[in-house]
């Protein structure tokens, strides 16, 4: 290494280290906590090293920690492929013009600026209540009976509230991803006689592609986290149908006040998220190289 | 032109930090500040609003931290467990004293009441505070906290309903009585349920009603070498009881009725019976608030085998922490908080039927309160019936009588209440859901040392 190569590495470094520390402290801290066993509300018990019992406790006896795991699969797949779905067909509706469309796209935008915990609310009580709510209303009118969504088909009560949310983020990123698409290319398509369906699969769907892959993992990477309408609506209930992941931890600190566990459980929440994060990249890449070609 | 601006701006945001920055005041000139960590019930809105009495006559002021009930719980116990020292004032319950007592995190305040003049004792009258309260908040016989609210749970039912039934209530009644009611009342075609009980998971939520249903039938929560006992004999059956109960005859949507669902099917007519707090009465026969005000009946809360146990024993309480730096001015606003000055004051704003219920003796006997509360004998005699130390059928290890007064119950309270939820909804089995709960309950105490 040069002089110059070493000095610039020199002066750069209190920046670096600082924003190591700033951004890894908190997992570091984790990392550390999860090889010992503390429990908050048992201080004579104390705080005591005990090696990978956590790790080995939650992977492979905790079976409310399979359950987590599973769901979390299962609702964040439900909720950025619905959505995901539902966004591309608002997009496709919005993107001609018509006397309204700054409006409607206002309107169609408005669910994803609601908060999580809000939006729980209004779906738990004014909409989904089996005594109260607007869906009961219209089924036992319609001779069908009275449903409690929350309580019989929880996890899609659940996809369903956040579907509402992030439909809106899904449609404005192809939105513009539409609006991206040149105009010549399906004017030549249509002068080839290809029908809109043709038209669509062939070209607007490849081209769509990037912004298909960007809103689909950064979609994942936030309804990974989701909490606060799993929180407020059936509180990972019944049972253990809705715990998600960080809902599990949230239980396991907040509830069981064991601090050891749930720094387990953080860290192997970590790497589940790496390796779903890294496994979507991958999948994504091939499907759109594959049409591409 | 730009580096005059730039000047000026920077000179501005730095003046702008600075001064939102804490500047150090001299310690004698300082007045005291007290943080107090409150849930957010209609009682504790009320001291809010009565603060400026307590700041006026003793110059401390005081700084409210609301939260709910649960966050409060996890909030507290991590500043008290890390010694944070955030908060000098904790709004805490039954469960919490005895265990934070025992790890000494909150202070002794027979001390405190010990170095009172003998006109302040006189005036706040210790004596007068309900003894059973007492004893919920106490640890080896010395007092931890004072009781804010108290309350223990009793039978609700809409007098209307019955009357067009032909159905009279006891004052005593007996749990099958009740199914019995509920079996004539329910008529679910008419959107009409027999009963409310509540369902959502939670130690404090489900696990309360649920708790009292296991003590009057006979059963326990864990046997004297603190062995869970859920899935066997009496306890099974009082489980099964109360979840069956809810599913024939119960509101639809019942795994995640709390407190305040069941409140509200109850005052909207559509349940004919509810057995929950003693607290609700006021909020259930104010006509602001309660289609059904006028016809709300009231009865002791239902027994089964054993009147022990049938009804539950809950205070909200002030403590003052162990950490707190101003432990003298933070016993000052407890005793304010708590004295009959402060029922008085309620009583003159807001009325006699809103005064902090349930822990003073003279609160009851006052000629105002009966009048504006009627129903205020039968909280009264369940107050003082309900017995922390003597709650079941057969001797048990722990105290408390809808919870057990063990650190871990949170937690195994929890997961147990959120199993049978799963049995409410049809998805396992009452007896599934048990097997489990025993599982998860005995790993949880092997891992707090109860046992090997």
């Amino acid at each position: 290494m040069t002089m110059a190569r070493s000095m610039r590495m020199l002066l750069i470094a209190p920046a670096i280290v600082y924003l190591a520390a700033l951004t890894q402290a908190p997992f570091i801290l984790t990392l550390f906590y999860s090889f010992q066993k503390w429990i908050l509300t048992s201080p004579e018990l104390g705080v005591s090293f005990i090696g990978f019992e956590n790790f080995s406790y939650t992977l492979f006896q905790d079976t409310t920690f399979r359950a987590a795991v599973i769901n979390l699969v299962i609702i964040t797949a439900g909720i950025v492929i619905l959505s995901l779905f539902f966004g591309l067909c608002l997009a496709l509706l919005l993107h001609r013009p018509f006397p309204g469309q700054g409006l409607a796209r206002s309107l169609a935008i408005a669910p994803f600026f609601v908060m999580p915990t809000v939006n729980a609310v209004v779906w738990k009580n004014l909409l989904l209540n089996p005594v109260f709510g607007f869906v009961s209303y219209f089924t036992t009118h319609m001779g069908l009976p009275r449903v409690d969504i929350l309580a019989q088909f929880p996890k899609l009560g659940i996809i369903t509230m956040a579907v509402w949310q992030w439909t809106p983020f899904m449609m404005l990123i192809l939105l513009a991803g539409l609006q991206s698409v040149p105009d010549d290319i399906r004017e030549a398509a249509e002068v080839d006689g290809a029908n809109a369906w043709e038209e669509f699969r062939n070209i607007t769907f490849p081209l769509l592609g990037p912004f298909i892959q960007l809103s689909v993992l950064l979609a994942t990477i936030y309804v990974l986290q989701l909490f606060g309408e799993i929180f407020v609506a059936t509180q990972g209930g019944p049972g253990s149908a809705t715990t998600t992941l960080p809902y599990y931890v949230y239980e396991t600190i907040s509830q069981g006040n064991d601090v050891g566990t749930s720094s387990a459980q953080g860290v192997c929440a970590v790497i589940l998220a790496s390796i779903i994060a890294a496994f979507l990249l991958r999948l994504l890449a091939r499907t759109f190289q594959v049409s591409k070609a | 032109m730009k580096t005059p601006t730039r000047v000026i701006a920077f000179i501005g945001a730095s003046a702008i930090v600075f001064s939102a920055a804490p500047v150090p005041r001299a310690e004698a000139q300082s007045t005291t500040t007290l943080t107090i960590a409150t849930v957010n019930n209609p009682q504790m809105v009320d001291m809010q609003h009565e603060v400026g009495d307590f700041e006026k006559s003793t110059g401390i002021k005081v700084n409210f931290e609301t939260l709910p009930e649960n966050t409060l719980r996890q909030k507290v116990t991590a500043d008290i467990a890390t010694g944070g020292g955030q908060f000098d004032i904790a709004t805490v319950g039954t469960y919490e004293v005895p265990i934070w007592a025992k790890n000494k995190w909150i202070v002794n305040l027979d001390d405190y009441f010990s170095k009172l003049d003998a006109k302040a004792k006189a005036d706040y009258d210790l004596a007068d505070v309900l003894p059973s309260i007492k004893k919920g908040l106490s640890y080896s016989g010395s007092l931890y906290a004072v009781p804010f609210y108290g309350e223990s749970s009793m039978t609700f039912y809409n007098k209307k309903l019955f009357k067009a039934a032909g159905l009279t209530m006891p004052d005593h009644p007996t749990w099958d009585q009740i199914v019995g009611f509920a079996q004539k009342l329910n008529d679910p075609s008419k959107n009409l349920y027999g009963i409310c009980l509540r369902g959502l998971p939670g130690w404090g939520e489900m696990g309360a009603p649920m708790s009292t249903v296991i003590n009057t039938f006979g059963g326990q929560w864990f046997d004297m070498s603190w062995k869970p006992t859920l899935d066997s004999g009496a306890t099974k059956d009082a489980i099964t009881f109360y979840i069956d109960t809810i599913k024939k005859y119960g509101e639809p949507g019942a795994s995640s009725a709390g407190f305040t669902e069941c409140e509200t099917n109850f005052t909207q007519g559509k349940t004919a019976i509810w057995v929950d707090a003693t607290s609700a009465s006021g909020l259930i026969t104010d006509p602001k608030n309660s289609p059904i005000a006028a016809d709300v009946g009231f009865a002791y809360s239902p027994t089964k085998v054993t009147p022990k146990g049938s009804h539950w024993l809950w205070a909200w309480a002030l403590t003052v922490e162990g950490s707190s730096k101003h432990k003298d001015e933070a016993f000052k606003f407890l005793t304010w908080a708590t004295s009959k000055h402060y029922i008085g004051l309620i009583a003159a704003d807001r009325g006699w039927g809103n005064v902090p219920p349930g822990t003073r003796l003279s609160t009851f006997n006052n000629a105002n309160y009966k009048k504006a509360a009627p129903y205020g004998n039968i909280i009264l005699q369940s107050i003082q019936t309900a017995d922390p130390t003597n709650a079941t059928l057969n001797k048990v290890p722990y105290t408390g009588v809808q919870f057990v007064g063990i650190p871990e119950f949170q937690a195994i309270g929890t997961q147990v209440t959120q199993n049978l939820a799963a049995a409410l909804t049809g998805s396992t089995t009452v007896d599934a859901a048990l097997a489990l709960s025993q599982t998860q309950v005995t790993r949880t105490m092997q891992q707090a040392g109860y046992y090997k």
